[in-house]
Order: structure tokens, then C-alpha cells, then sequence
């Protein structure tokens, strides 16, 4: 079966991400696939390249990029959610004349029709959030 | 199969009010895209959800964009499927007439019935 | 048939009690998050489980117990679940339909 996430709020803040997270491990371990993970909302945070969190505490955007290296899974950060809450790439930070770009590379951001395609061609899309 | 030749039921529901989180105004953005890629969209409203469509926002008081203006586009994207639950209405106050537009009102078995028949449920 | 998930705790907010106003028999509930809190004896919404439980089958995520100390203070009926199972009910179900 081919899933896809929605994650619609921030990392730490909330459990979603994680639970969103072993959901993903679960479900790869029983050899469904997912297609796509899309991040909008607060759920764009786990985009950032610079998230810091304690030692000892899991790094949920790392841990997601890992994810989706070993098995071809496309992160969307959804742009108008990221534009609001400061998660940019470089093309658009200088584009914008902000300083610079803080998207995580492994990350795309893009719009909100790739939220709908992955529904279209998902056979399960299910929705973190609070 | 690409994504071009395939149809399906998608359902937005909708249970927080306006203004105090952003969650509604996204909701209302995905469901215009859902518009865009000629699914078969369907709108819930249930809980403080269905303070989405108070009639009167005046979103320039909080320096807010208006939940209201976005939300006329759903004619423009010819979204007609909108729903509402009877009992949130009734625990809030609203009738009818102080919607921004013409809705359908569902008791809980109705909508239960509505939700089954979707393919991707999405929940804001 | 739906899988339903509630990730709050109704002794919080009425996500809770609004999927069980909408649930069909023959439906799957899953508790996850501050959700499994609905799955406490002795709380307001207790009863309302135990009812619903007549007509759907009603889980919680077993980590979240865990990690909330409370495995131990389930309604009768409750079943555990891990991720594996929380995928498979996914799987089985037509759609997923959260309450957050």
C-alpha cells in the first residue's frame, strides 16, 4: 500500500511529528511505501536547517531526511505556510532580500498541489496535527 | 496511473473557529486546490468550526485577512458540497440566515453516512 | 468503514466526544497521544467508551500509555496497539479520519 502524511504542526511543540515518524518507520518496516511526507502549517518548522534541540533529545528534521534518503520519500514543505513562518530557501531568501535561506536541504518547498497529488495517488493519506 | 485521469472524494473538515489559530484559512487554500485538480470536494463544518461562516467578519479589527473573503472563492472554484452540523449550530446559536452562504444542514447520521463515502478525509 | 484517531484528551477538549457523536458501528477508534487518556476508568467520558464499545472496536496506542504512566487504569475492552497495528488499521480501513 502507498501512504502519504500531512504533518500540520511544529516538531517539539507537538507530539504529531513524532507519532507521525514511527507511523512512517511502521509502516516501511511492513513493506508499504510512502510516497510523500507534506509539512504545512506550523508543520513547516521540521523544514528548518537550524533546529537545535538538546543533546539527548532526537532531531526530528534530521531523522526525517534519513527516513527519506533510505527510501525515496519526497518532503514537501508547503510554501505559503513556510513563507509566513520564515522557512525559505536560498532562491527565495534572495529573492525576498532576506539574509539567507533555512530550509533543510532534503526538503523541497512547494505548493499545495502537491498535498492533493499525493492524496490522488496515495491509497492512504492520514493527517498529524493537533 | 498519472494523477491527470483520477478522481476522487475528497472531504475538509473544518472544527476550529476563525482568527484564533490559522488553521481555517488553510483549510480553505487546500480545498480551492482540491477545486483546481477537479477532485470531488466536499466541505464539513462541525464544532466552533462553523464560526467560519459567520456572516459580518470584520477581520481588519485584529488586522487579520478575512476568513470570509477567501471563503466566497468557493463559488468562483464551483465548490457546491457544503456541509453543517445541525447540533454545533444549534449549541452556538447560528441558524440559517447568519451563514455567509447557502449550506447543507446534517444531523450526525447524515454526516456519518457523508464521511464514509470519501476517499481522503482531511482535518483541520 | 472508517479508522477514527483522537489525539487529545477529552478531559480537554471535545474531540473525543464529537467522533463518537459520528462514528458508524463497525468502525475503529484509535487513541493516540494525549487521546489515550480516553481510555481511563472512572473519568466523565468512561461511560460513554464503554457504550461505544458495543457497536466499534476502540484502541489505544500502547507507547503513549506507556510514556503517560496510565496502562495500567484502562477500561475493560481497551484493546493495545503499537505503530505495527495502528498501520495495519490504516490499511484496513478505508480512510483515516483524524480528530484533532
Amino acid at each position: 500500500m502507498i501512504f502519504s502524511l500531512s504533518i500540520t504542526e511544529a516538531p517539539y511543540s507537538y507530539q504529531a511529528a513524532t507519532t507521525a515518524y514511527h507511523f512512517a518507520k511502521a509502516a516501511l518496516g511492513k513493506s508499504h511505501s510512502i510516497y510523500r511526507v507534506f509539512f504545512s502549517n506550523n508543520g513547516v518548522h521540521s523544514g528548518s536547517a537550524l533546529a537545535c534541540p538538546p543533546q539527548g533529545e532526537i532531531n526530528i528534521s534530521e531523522q526525517w531526511l534519513e527516513l527519506a534518503k533510505e527510501h525515496n520519500i519526497d518532503l514537501v514543505v508547503c510554501v505559503a505556510a513556510a513563507l509566513r513562518r520564515g522557512i525559505l530557501d536560498t532562491d527565495e531568501a534572495k529573492r525576498r532580500g532576506k539574509p539567507f535561506g533555512n530550509v533543510a536541504q532534503g526538503y523541497t518547498i512547494s505548493g499545495l498541489g502537491q498535498l492533493i497529488e499525493a492524496g490522488i495517488v496515495s491509497d492512504r493519506l492520514v493527517t498529524f496535527g493537533a | 496511473m498519472s494523477a491527470d485521469l483520477i478522481k476522487k472524494n475528497f472531504l475538509f473538515v473544518n472544527r476550529k473557529a476563525p482568527y484564533g489559530t490559522l488553521h481555517g484559512r488553510e483549510s480553505i487554500d487546500a480545498t480551492l486546490m482540491a477545486a483546481a485538480f477537479e477532485q470531488a470536494v466536499s466541505v464539513l463544518y462541525l464544532d466552533d468550526g462553523v464560526f467560519m461562516l459567520q456572516k459580518g467578519q470584520q477581520a481588519d479589527a485584529i488586522q487579520s485577512q478575512d476568513f470570509s473573503t477567501a471563503l466566497e472563492n468557493f463559488t468562483t472554484y464551483g465548490i457546491q458540497n457544503i456541509y453543517v452540523d445541525q447540533l454545533s449550530m444549534q449549541q452556538r446559536g447560528l441558524a440559517a440566515e447568519d451563514l455567509l452562504f447557502d449550506v447543507k444542514i446534517l444531523s450526525a447520521e447524515e454526516i456519518a453516512e457523508l464521511v464514509d463515502a470519501q476517499d481522503i478525509i482531511l482535518s483541520y | 468503514m472508517i479508522l477514527h484517531t483522537v489525539n487529545q484528551s477529552p478531559l480537554q477538549t471535545q474531540s473525543l466526544q464529537s467522533c463518537l457523536r459520528f462514528i458508524k458501528p463497525g468502525s475503529s477508534l484509535l487513541l493516540i497521544e494525549n487521546g489515550v487518556y480516553g481510555a481511563l476508568t472512572n473519568t466523565p467520558c468512561s461511560a460513554d467508551i464503554e457504550i461505544a464499545m458495543n457497536s466499534i472496536s476502540v484502541y489505544a496506542l500502547e507507547p503513549d500509555l506507556q510514556a503517560r504512566g496510565i496502562t495500567h487504569k484502562l477500561l475493560p475492552g481497551i484493546k493495545l496497539a503499537d505503530y505495527n497495528t495502528f498501520v495495519d488499521l490504516a490499511a484496513e480501513h478505508s480512510s483515516v479520519q483524524s480528530w484533532l
